[in-house]
């Protein structure tokens, strides 16, 4: 008993060595913020109170959740198209390597093309309201999914899909039973690339002829003078985008669980 | 070995920073004139301060003006505060919600004038010609574009929709740039726009119906294009701003008997063509000063339709110039 | 296995023959996109044919606002990445020698990385206005990250035994840097200059297009504003050939300067 006590204190001393090294700076770096601004004259450098306050009282709750929630639909909405777009074509793509190489130049210009460029032309074919946000969304957060996911295909073990195929195993069965879990590590990394793209254009996407939403509330914010309102949106959307990542990466630890134990061989 | 080109470039960078950074004005050019930068829109209601410049009211007061072009009111607003421009146009409402928000900016001269009658006014409400409104009142719950939220544009739209008995509370807003808001109730995707010259104009000739004037039914004879400086530059340089202000407002008199010269200044400050300039409604311009019951229409609106929540002193607000 | 599918298989793995595949299919899509245009399938106010555009691309090519245009974004975006690259580089191959900062920052700079730079803009606004030192403010903002983090990896991937061996051969700690450290670490390097290079093009013109600052993409809003169409698109094509020239150009650059490292990798059997 007094073994196990002693392992449990001597486990949770060193989980808590890890968290402390982890978060020191963090708080120092916000508790100086704090004492930095406070009491400060500065326009544009309000203090942290203020900007905590505005945080309160208009970002999170009712209010918040006015501009926070379309976002966040409109952010998955967009997201899930992509994802759906980009593996289906990528593993077209990747499968059938002489489309892949031939359509490559194609792929490579549209990437190119910056995503806040295409904002007026998605005002112009869409005009104001979600449609526009969405399609935004998803032509520029497809192409890192589109890439990863032809990248992970093409790298399938060539010798696990000859086996399947003098087994006759149907196209099909091949794609989803060994193809798709196979090149599941790539897809999440193109996944992850492509949360952070949505979410900048979904900012950027609000902020030109858009009636609610986090970019739209921090412009507004900034035109009306609202400093603290202002800074209190960055940081929300930083919370947020954070929040999603970590969201993200639980889901790809669940998805890429069965990966790992699917290529552990017997004896490694 | 390494180190060197690194700390190098990083020096080279640090300077081009501090080049591009500060470039503060001079205080006075070679032959005495002030040189003073004025921040504009290429709209006509701008049309005293190219005149002022063009017919020498500047020179003659030695003040050496230099005409940038900013987004907005709201846009210049920062471009004051840190210098780069030492007066700059702006719409009243943009600079009652910075003084309310204790931005250190002073209004100091006015530009054009809203009309007081709806055939002069250059102000108006857009829909499509087959499109069930038929006054501001049928506005209630539709989408109405504007050029900017929270600005002149939404607070004359919604006083007109309440005078004519609608309920304001029930449109919604939306920003788009003035020459996109045609196109965008052309196609449906707004229901009206409150639009100005020269789209009015435009608007109604590409099939477009008005349906009202919002701005000489909610506040007749208040500035609609007012100059700002800073506090601080204000205070230190009195005789530079009493000399700008006298200049606009000699701009504006002259402009005001001499209606037609609106349109000269226009071809070369505008990028409106000539035969729609002919066409349009111009601004109205008049050599008054400025005066604060001229803004208290509009701040009375702005507390209304809650753009600020009380109201602001507007004596501290105005640099009031000897008559 | 069809006689077909093994002759198409083999037919795309040559690579040889790609090359005029490859011309052949981006020849047709235009050519389809034409045929829809023309025959008034695609709104021509909506989306133009590509000889209108084509045409447009001309014009603007050939009048002198474009090249001024694109010189203000290109200056912006060059000095940003520069900026960037002497702030960031340095700080993160230091950070990345210490295991202690490194675990001490990560938190820190996983969160303010996430914070789309975009998101910026109406601060930078605040400050400078819509001019080019604010555009340098949201690039070096943002392009900082990527090249940080890769650099604090990088110097984490030394190889261990290397940096032994330089120890045990009594090298003084520049000369262990210089010679073990930053050349391992070179690659990571790199990668983030490319990325840091990507997302400075794409901060500078949103900066040029919500903001307004004077650029390529202040010319594209101002297109959009006018509903000049095909100007619009020839601009938007116009930035997507200078993002893949700036990728291409870096691909190259990065093999010629790593060319040592490159050859040094053992070839996988």
């Amino acid at each position: 008993m007094a073994r196990v006590a002693a392992t449990f204190a001597w486990l949770t001393g060193r989980r808590l060595a890890g968290i402390a090294v982890e978060l020191w700076l963090p708080i120092l770096l916000f508790a100086g913020w704090w004492v930095a601004s406070s009491g400060s004259a500065s326009l544009y450098f309000v203090g942290l109170d203020s900007i905590l306050g505005a945080l309160r009282d208009d970002w999170l709750g009712e209010a918040g959740a006015a501009n926070v929630l379309p976002s966040l639909r409109n952010l998955a909405e967009g997201f899930l198209l992509a994802a759906f777009i980009g593996v289906v074509l990528g593993t077209v793509l990747g499968l059938v390597r002489p489309l892949g190489n031939a359509v490559s130049p194609i792929v490579e210009f549209l990437r190119s093309v910056p995503g806040v460029a295409l904002l007026p032309i998605g005002l112009l074919i869409f005009g104001i309201g979600s449609e526009m946000k969405v399609s935004l969304i998803a032509y520029g957060s497809v192409w890192p999914i589109l890439l990863n996911t032809i990248d992970g295909v093409r790298s399938v073990d060539a010798i696990k899909l000859d086996v399947l195929r003098s087994y006759r195993v149907p196209a099909h069965l091949r794609i989803l039973g060994v193809v798709l879990p196979s090149a599941a590590p790539r897809i999440m990394v193109g996944l992850r690339t492509s949360l952070s793209i949505a979410i900048t254009i979904i900012v950027f996407s609000e902020m030109i002829g858009s009636t609610d939403g986090i970019g739209y509330a921090i412009l507004q914010a900034q035109r009306n003078f609202e400093i603290p309102q202002m800074w209190a949106g960055m940081l929300a959307l930083g919370v947020i985008g954070y929040l999603l990542n970590i969201g993200f990466r639980g889901v790809e630890q669940l998805v890429l669980r069965r990966h790992r134990a699917m290529n552990t061989t017997p004896g490694s | 070995m390494i180190r060197r080109p690194i700390a190098l470039a990083g020096l080279l960078a640090l300077t081009l920073v501090v080049a591009a950074c500060g470039s503060a004005a001079p205080a006075q050019n070679a032959d005495g004139s002030t040189p003073i930068a004025v921040g504009t829109s290429s709209t006509l209601s701008n049309a005293s301060l190219y005149y002022a410049d063009s017919a020498g009211a500047f020179a003659r007061r030695k003040l050496a003006a230099k005409l940038t072009v900013v987004q907005s009111g709201a846009a210049a607003i920062p471009l004051l505060l840190n210098g780069q421009l030492q007066f700059a146009a702006a719409d009243p409402v943009s600079a009652i919600v910075a003084a309310n928000k204790n931005i250190p900016v002073t209004v100091v001269a006015t530009g054009s004038v809203t009309s007081d009658a709806a055939a002069t006014d250059s102000s108006s409400i857009l829909v499509r010609a087959d499109s069930p409104i038929a006054s501001a009142r049928d506005l209630a719950g539709r989408t109405v574009a504007v050029n900017a939220l929270k600005s002149l544009a939404e607070i004359t739209v919604m006083s007109a929709i309440d005078k004519s008995g609608g309920d304001s509370s029930a449109v919604k807003f939306v920003e788009l740039p003035l020459p996109q808001m045609v196109d965008a109730v052309s196609r449906g995707q707004v229901d009206a726009a409150a639009e100005n010259e020269p789209y009015s104009t435009q608007g109604v000739h590409g099939g477009l119906r008005k349906i009202a004037t919002p701005l000489s039914e909610a506040v007749p004879g208040s500035p609609q294009v007012i100059y700002l400086a800073e506090k601080r530059y204000a205070a230190e340089h009195q005789s530079t701003v009493r000399a700008f202000a006298e200049a606009i407002a000699e701009a504006g008199g002259y402009l005001g008997q001499h209606p037609d010269q609106v349109r000269t200044v226009g071809r070369t400050s505008t990028a409106t063509p000539p035969d729609v300039l002919g066409r349009i409604v111009l601004p109205v311009f008049n050599g008054d000063r400025l005066s604060q019951a001229s803004l208290t229409g509009v701040m009375d609106l702005m507390v209304r339709y809650r753009v600020i929540t009380a109201p602001v002193d507007l004596a501290a607000m105005i640099t009031q110039q000897g008559p | 296995m069809t006689a077909p599918g093994a002759l198409l298989r083999r037919a795309g793995a040559r690579g040889g023959g790609a090359g005029g595949v490859k011309v052949l299919t981006v020849l047709g899509v235009l050519a389809l996109w034409q045929l829809l245009s023309s025959t008034g399938a695609l709104a021509a106010d909506v989306i133009p044919s590509p000889a209108a555009i084509g045409v447009s691309l001309v014009g603007v090519l050939g009048g002198p606002e474009f090249w001024q245009a694109l010189g203000l974004t290109l200056l912006s975006w060059a000095l940003g990445l520069l900026v960037s690259i002497c702030l960031a580089v340095p700080v993160g191959l230091l950070l990345g020698a210490s295991e202690l900062a490194y675990r001490s920052c990560r938190f820190t700079i996983d969160f303010l990385r996430t914070i789309p730079p975009v998101a910026l803009v109406p601060l930078a606004l605040l400050l400078y206005g819509a001019t080019t030192q604010m555009k340098l403010v949201l690039v070096v903002l943002g392009a900082v990250w990527p090249l940080l983090l890769q650099s604090m990896y990088g110097v984490h991937q030394v190889d261990l035994v290397a940096r032994e061996t330089a120890r045990s051969y009594r090298l003084g700690r520049w000369l262990r840097t210089a010679f073990v450290v930053l050349p391992s670490a070179a690659p990571f390097v790199f990668t983030g200059v490319r990325i840091a290079a990507t997302m400075a093009l794409l901060l500078t013109i949103g900066a040029e297009v919500i903001g307004g600052a004077p650029g390529l993409g202040a010319a594209m809003a101002l297109a959009q504003t006018a509903s000049d169409i095909p100007r619009l698109f020839a601009l938007v094509a116009a930035s997507a050939v200078l993002g893949v020239l700036i990728n291409t150009v870096l691909a190259r650059v990065e093999r010629r300067v790593l060319s040592w490292h490159v050859s040094q990798r053992p070839s996988r059997g």
